[in-house]
């Protein structure tokens, strides 16, 4: 027996001895609200993000079909909805309506179902349990991180409820912040803005926490370079989210502060940031003041750019740990991969400019705007090749979570390259506002992200209930999601190009977009396959809790420490506290016979003359 | 099933450029050449871009497709262990950077003809041909009278139309861009030139379009329900015709129901 | 918008379940429910199958040609008869018209210009497009024979309908009622066509209001309102289709004032609360079967009257002498008008021609019901708060030339307070008046009214103007 185990054995006795105080809650018999509802417990606080999140996904995607139909074929009978809205006009949608849809489609997505289905689900379900930790640094916190997001639900609905927000997820005033200027948003807005700040609130405890938790309370041996690159990814975004979402919530509040307006006794506060003087809008009387209208962009877009990157972050950080599972091969460029983040990070604060080149500020900060977003395509790019490089050599093994993580790597390529077209001004010019635009995020945040997402859903899954997926369903829901997805955003390049501008309710008013409407209903009914196959996921989801095939501790053959806890993990997750030796991604070490992979928490191989000549040069 | 998920990796590459390659046939392209120089220089620097992000995509696709087919025939018990390459990291570093900052720098002075009022062509600034003024939901334009210059605030005999935007062909013109209420964007798809109107701000814009025709004007930032009904045109003609249609408008504007109105702006000037 | 929430969370299960029929999606024109609830139950039911009968649903309507609305003409000839089958064949110039080729045609009816049917009408309830055959809604009594020659009508009509759906039913609603979706967030709010009353016309007002032309129409179109949501739609418009929207307007105008007519008439015997008398019903039925269809004629010719009345030659108010030169004597005098007793024009536009007269601070009296308006300010015939225009402001929403103020000035703003000056001021003075209300927004130009404290300053800004 070697020394190694020697001392595993001495840890194993010693958090024996003290696990009752460290976790003395944890052996009281739990009430169901408090274990179920209520919890403090993380995974069900991950859980809850995680069946929260996936609701609302088709909630957004409900209105991205509403959306489409519009543009695919205007003003004719919307299905279903259309003859309850519409009775009179015969089920065709107005205007208005149409610009909430793609609103609140936007805001559902973003602030409802990516940014909380990243870091409020996969954050908290895997913080604690790949960090060897029991649990969060703050539990109570991270109950109130996921119930925050009750009011900013219920916001969102009184939003709907008084016929949705209307200015597009970006809000830009005046159309946001003058209620005369687009009236049928009016508390509409207003509840918007608060929702988004409740969302705010839920992520800066949600991000309190994940700090605190990754560099305070890692397993023994788990040094920061010895940590997951979901850790890391979760990490970086965290601290993104501590600093860029002050200013949103900021800028949030002088909105409201702009638009409220109690009526009779209380005036309302008529602040007027955003508000230059002498606009008559809808015959209102003239406003007065002397604020300025880009002051919202620039302040908006500091928080939504770097939000982009928290958008995609976490997503990258997970694909890394599935891709190199399930090649059997350790990440290409670990380091690499850890500065290339850090490096997104850093930039993404020093970019925002590039969504505002057509908004008439200084031409000057154009120049230096466009020279940092090109440069943030670098560690991008070396993400992906070294992504490439980990697959390259590997053993691939074609399952679920692998067939998305290469969609994943796939679709962040054509992401990131259009997102050139942007990054230089003078293409920006042309393409700014049109369906490139479109194009570009979507490829990023959902062909990136959500691929990502699919991936560790079906990856973590055995681990959140013990029970596996049903791979052929999981393959079929890959497939076709792919399928409908490239043929939805794949043509809007193609439609950016020919100049085809968002958020138009009936483009074809205007003669040289007349021809693009057959394609446009190509890419609708490409949206319907793509929104139904997401039908697919859920049953998978759901039924497999009940009826998955039952396994172990270890499934993929994984080397994190979250793969040494029972699957469901306990409360207090680990039933030894878990040692590191190593990095996470050690598989098909040489010299090693009986498998493939050694875990984070295995005691070093012996060292034998042939494994040290076998060890190829490391480098870190 | 491996080949099966190599090929269609390696599939959906190929089906994205055959798609991409026959758009232009199919119309799924610009709404035609650009009409201005500086939409030319645009476009160029569009197919430059384009060329190299075709050629990146094609090679990380590509390597993508062939990692994974050689890595689902790989026959070795054990994959290749590897934790990475110092040289290769910095290798696909620094062609990278290189290749982003050429295009950022190459790129400079395109925006500075097109943004900068210093590098504005002469005689631009001191004599716009017109204002507009973007409203919810509409293009309102006005016109100096002939011979005199745009005032900041509107003079009594200055012209105006709705939707119409005309521009004298092959002479560089500036307009100024203002706003009534919200956002808007003054975008000419067949000019390359989008710029926002921001209430508040009086922003100069300025093109020289090379050929004759009619252009679409429309809003391209969200400016309410009617956002997509802000359907304008732009004519760009020979400058007589301008001058003429200038005219026509004076007479126009001033009638009063009898054929000779036009003395009376005569008589006004 | 709330209540189409609730209405949706209330209704969307059991729209569902129900799986909503077909019928559910047909838009429908939307009864004048504030008239029309003042009627019996069975009377009311009688409008609206009147209505039904003579105009249609949305994309059913029928061309009453009883009408004086250009409905499209497609000419064409009957290729063979079977039965209620009608093969014809249309003209060429016919053929290429948009809206002919619509199965929605059918309703339209078929006139016979030649044969044994000439002079009569044939409604139709089926039309393919592809092979061209109509199917006859009756057996025909007098069956039209080959080569017999017809007119239909109606294409205009669904054409305009197409584009009114798409151009103008948000805020104008289905049925011209100026209740759209987005109407309730609009001011001033979007036009009610179904009192047939529109407010910039070239048309006179004494001694009473004449109808606006479609040239007056088309230009409101066109241009636009300025100063109201109103846009312009050339060019998005093209010219045939103004044509058809105009047809589709002027149809929907004649339409509620035709269903306004018939609530009136019946309402006279026929009211609500008359319900309990005895035998109403019977005399109802008795009304219904003998005189009512006599009065649906009688008030559709006195509607279509009016209406082809505007169009006839000279309707247009053009003046009599050409502009008076604008000098700062001609303004001079005019603002003396604006301010004095003879046109008083201050009353509601105010001394600095801001629109805020003192009529707008009193309580004002509904001309039509003598009742006070329970809010201060001025009221329009659709009994919307109105205000005077400002004129400092330089919009002007009947249009800013010279002839359009002049129009504005002689024929008044139609439906509002703004009344026609034609009898009060001389030609001269109306003339004067334009030229001051033009240089109101320019500083510089308005004169100053001499003021025993501001003699001074007046000779100065006067010595500037020249």
């Amino acid at each position: 027996m070697s020394t190694a185990e020697v001392a595993l054995g001495h840890d194993h006795d010693h958090d024996h001895a003290h696990a009752p105080d460290a976790h003395g809650h944890g052996h009281h018999q739990l009430s169901f609200i408090q274990k179920y509802v209520f919890s403090e417990d993380h995974k069900m606080i991950g859980l809850q993000f995680l069946f929260t999140t996936l609701l609302m996904l088709f909630l957004g995607g409900g209105l991205a079909l509403g959306v489409r139909w519009q543009v695919a074929f205007p003003w004719t009978d919307l299905p279903i909805l259309g003859r309850i809205l519409f009775p009179e006009a015969g089920g065709q949608m107005s205007p208005e309506f149409y610009t909430m849809l793609f609103t609140m489609h936007a805001t559902v997505m973003i602030f409802l179902v990516i940014i909380p289905i990243l870091a409020g689900a996969f954050g908290n379900f895997l913080i604690p349990l790949m960090v060897g930790a029991d649990d969060m640094a703050f539990p109570k916190l991270n109950m109130m991180s996921y119930w925050f997001m009750w009011p900013a639900m219920l916001f969102f609905g009184l939003s709907f409820y008084h016929g949705g927000a209307a200015a597009g997820w970006t809000s830009y005033p005046l159309l946001s912040d003058l209620r005369q200027s687009a009236p049928y948003s009016g508390s509409a807005q207003t509840y918007w803005l608060l929702g988004v700040t409740f969302v705010g609130v839920s992520s800066m405890m949600g991000s309190v926490n994940y700090m605190t938790t990754i560099i305070n309370m890692r397993a023994p041996g788990m040094t920061l370079f010895r940590m997951p690159l979901t850790i890391w990814s979760m990490f970086i975004t965290a601290i993104l989210q501590a600093f860029a979402l002050p200013v949103l919530t900021a800028a949030g509040f002088m909105l409201v502060f702009d638009r409220l307006d109690f009526g009779g006794y209380f005036e309302g506060i008529h602040s007027t940031f955003f508000v230059p003087a002498g606009l008559v809008v809808n015959n209102a009387e003239p406003t007065v003041g002397g604020g300025q209208p880009l002051l919202w962009q620039h302040l908006f877009w500091f928080y939504s750019h770097p939000a982009v990157y928290i958008m995609l972050l976490p997503a990258m950080g997970m694909v890394s740990d599935v891709l190199s599972c399930m090649c059997r091969k350790p990440i290409f460029g670990y380091k690499p991969m850890v500065y290339s983040m850090s490096a997104i990070a850093g930039l993404g604060f020093i970019v925002w400019g590039h969504h505002m080149f057509t908004s008439g500020m200084n031409p000057a900060l154009g120049m230096t705007f466009m020279v940092s977003t090109m440069m943030i395509a670098l560690p991008s790019a070396v993400k992906v090749f070294n992504w490439i490089g980990t697959i390259w050599g590997g053993r691939v093994q074609f399952n679920t979570p692998m067939l998305n993580c290469v969609a994943f790597v796939s679709m962040f390529v054509v992401g990131g390259l259009s997102g050139i077209f942007m990054a230089s001004v003078p293409t920006d010019i042309y393409f700014h506002d049109t369906y490139m635009i479109v194009a570009h995020f979507h490829y990023v945040i959902f062909g990136a992200t959500l691929f990502g997402v699919f991936a560790g859903i079906h990856f973590w899954y055995p681990k959140m209930f013990g029970r596996m997926m049903n791979e052929t369903v999981g393959k079929w829901h890959f497939f076709l999601t792919f399928i409908g997805f490239n043929g939805t955003f794949f043509p809007m390049h193609m439609l950016g190009i020919a100049g085809f501008p968002r958020r138009y309710a009936d483009p074809y008013l205007h003669p040289y977009l007349e021809h693009l409407m057959p394609l446009n209903q190509f890419i609708t009914y490409s949206a319907i396959l793509m929104g139904f196959s997401q039908f697919l996921l859920l049953g998978n989801f759901f039924v497999s809790i009940f009826n998955g095939k039952k396994i172990g501790r270890n499934p993929w053959n994984a080397n994190g420490l979250e793969w040494t806890a029972p699957s469901p993990p306990g409360h207090g997750n680990f039933d030894i506290l878990p040692v590191v030796y190593r990095g996470p991604y050690e598989y098909s070490t040489p010299g090693q016979v009986d498998r493939d992979f050694l875990m984070q928490t295995d005691p070093p191989l012996r060292k034998t003359a042939s494994t040290v000549a076998a060890t190829p040069a490391v480098h870190h | 099933m491996r080949k099966f998920w190599c090929l269609f990796f390696m599939f959906w590459p190929i089906a994205a450029i055959v798609y991409s390659a026959m758009s232009p046939a199919y119309g799924w392209w610009f709404p035609g050449d650009s009409v201005t120089e500086l939409g030319q220089r645009i476009d160029n620097l569009f197919y430059l871009i384009l060329i190299i992000i075709t050629v990146v995509f094609i090679g990380t696709q590509m390597a993508l497709g062939y990692a994974l087919w050689k890595a689902a025939h790989n026959e070795d018990e054990k994959a290749h262990f590897s934790h990475g390459s110092h040289n290769l990291e910095v290798i696909w570093s620094v062609a990278p950077a290189v290749i982003l900052l050429f295009l950022a720098l190459y790129q400079m002075d395109v925006w500075r003809d097109f943004r900068v009022k210093a590098y504005f062509p002469e005689g631009t600034i001191e004599t716009p041909i017109a204002e507009v003024t973007a409203r919810q939901f509409e293009w309102r334009i006005r016109y100096p009278a002939p011979g005199k210059k745009l005032q900041p605030k509107p003079q009594p005999d200055d012209l105006y139309a709705v939707n119409e935007l005309r521009a004298p062909i092959g002479r560089a013109v500036m307009i100024q861009l203002r706003s009534e209420d919200v956002q808007h964007a003054f975008f000419l798809p067949h000019l390359r030139i989008k710029q926002d109107a921001i209430p508040g701000q009086i922003i100069p814009i300025w093109f020289k379009a090379e050929k004759k025709g009619i252009y679409e004007l429309l809003c391209a930032e969200l400016c309410g329900w009617g956002h997509y009904k802000m359907r304008a045109q732009l004519t760009v003609e020979r400058e007589v015709e301008f001058q003429d249609y200038l005219k026509k408008l004076q007479t126009d504007q001033n009638y009063d129901g009898f054929p000779t109105s036009d003395s009376v702006a005569k008589k006004e000037e | 918008m709330s209540v189409r929430w609730q209405s949706l969370i209330a209704v969307m299960l059991a729209g569902l379940l129900a799986g909503c029929g077909g019928d559910a999606s047909k838009a429908r024109f939307a009864e004048n429910s504030a008239l029309a609830k003042q009627l019996l139950p069975k009377a009311r039911k009688a409008v609206q199958k009147t209505l039904d009968e003579h105009f249609g649903a949305p994309l059913d309507s029928v061309a009453w040609l009883k009408l004086p609305v250009n409905y499209g003409k497609a000419e064409g000839t009957v290729k063979s008869v079977d039965g209620l089958k009608l093969s014809v064949e249309f003209n060429k110039e016919a053929s290429d018209v948009d809206g002919l080729t619509s199965p929605e045609l059918a309703r339209a009816g078929l006139l016979f210009t030649s044969g044994v049917s000439a002079g009569k009408q044939v409604l139709l309830a089926k039309f393919d497009p592809k092979t061209n055959v109509f199917e006859a809604l009756q057996t025909l009594d007098s069956p039209p024979a080959k080569d017999d020659t017809f007119v239909a009508a109606g294409h205009f009509l669904r054409h305009g309908r197409k584009l009114y759906a798409r151009h103008c039913q948000h805020c104008h609603g289905v049925s011209g009622d100026g209740d759209g979706t987005t109407a309730k967030y609009l001011n001033p709010r979007p036009r009610d066509y179904r009192l047939g009353v529109f407010k910039f016309t070239s048309t006179g007002s004494f001694p009473a209001p004449i109808k606006a032309t479609r040239d007056d129409l088309k230009r409101v179109i066109a241009l636009g309102i300025p100063g109201t949501y109103m846009p312009s739609f050339v060019p998005m418009l093209k010219e045939n289709e103004l044509t058809a929207i105009i047809e589709y307007v002027r149809w929907l105008a004649m339409r509620g004032e035709i269903e306004k007519g018939l609530i009136t008439e019946l309402k006279g015997e026929y009211s609500r609360d008359r319900s309990k008398d005895e035998g109403i019903d019977k005399s109802l039925e008795t009304y219904l079967g003998e005189a009512y269809p006599n009065f649906v004629n009688e008030i559709a010719g006195e509607v279509g009257e009016k209406w082809s009345g505007a169009e006839e030659e000279g309707t247009a108010i053009t003046p009599k002498k050409p502009r008076t030169q604008d000098t700062a004597e001609s303004r001079h005098r005019g603002k003396e008008l604006f301010l004095g007793n003879k046109a008083k024009c201050v009353n509601c536009h105010g001394p600095a021609g801001r629109g805020n007269g003192p009529m707008t601070e009193d309580f004002q009296k509904n001309p039509t019901t003598n009742e006070v308006y329970a809010e201060r300010g001025l009221f329009d015939v659709w009994d919307q708060p109105i205000k005077p225009r400002d004129l400092t402001r330089g919009i002007y929403r009947g249009g800013r030339r010279p002839i359009d103020i002049y129009r504005r000035i002689y024929v008044g703003i139609k439906g509002t307070p703004m009344p026609g000056n034609s009898q009060a001021l001389s030609e001269d003075e109306i003339w004067d008046l334009v030229n001051y209300a033009l240089s109101v927004p320019y500083d510089s130009q308005a004169p100053k009214l001499p003021k025993p404290h501001s003699v001074a300053e007046y000779s100065t800004e006067h010595g500037h103007a020249n």
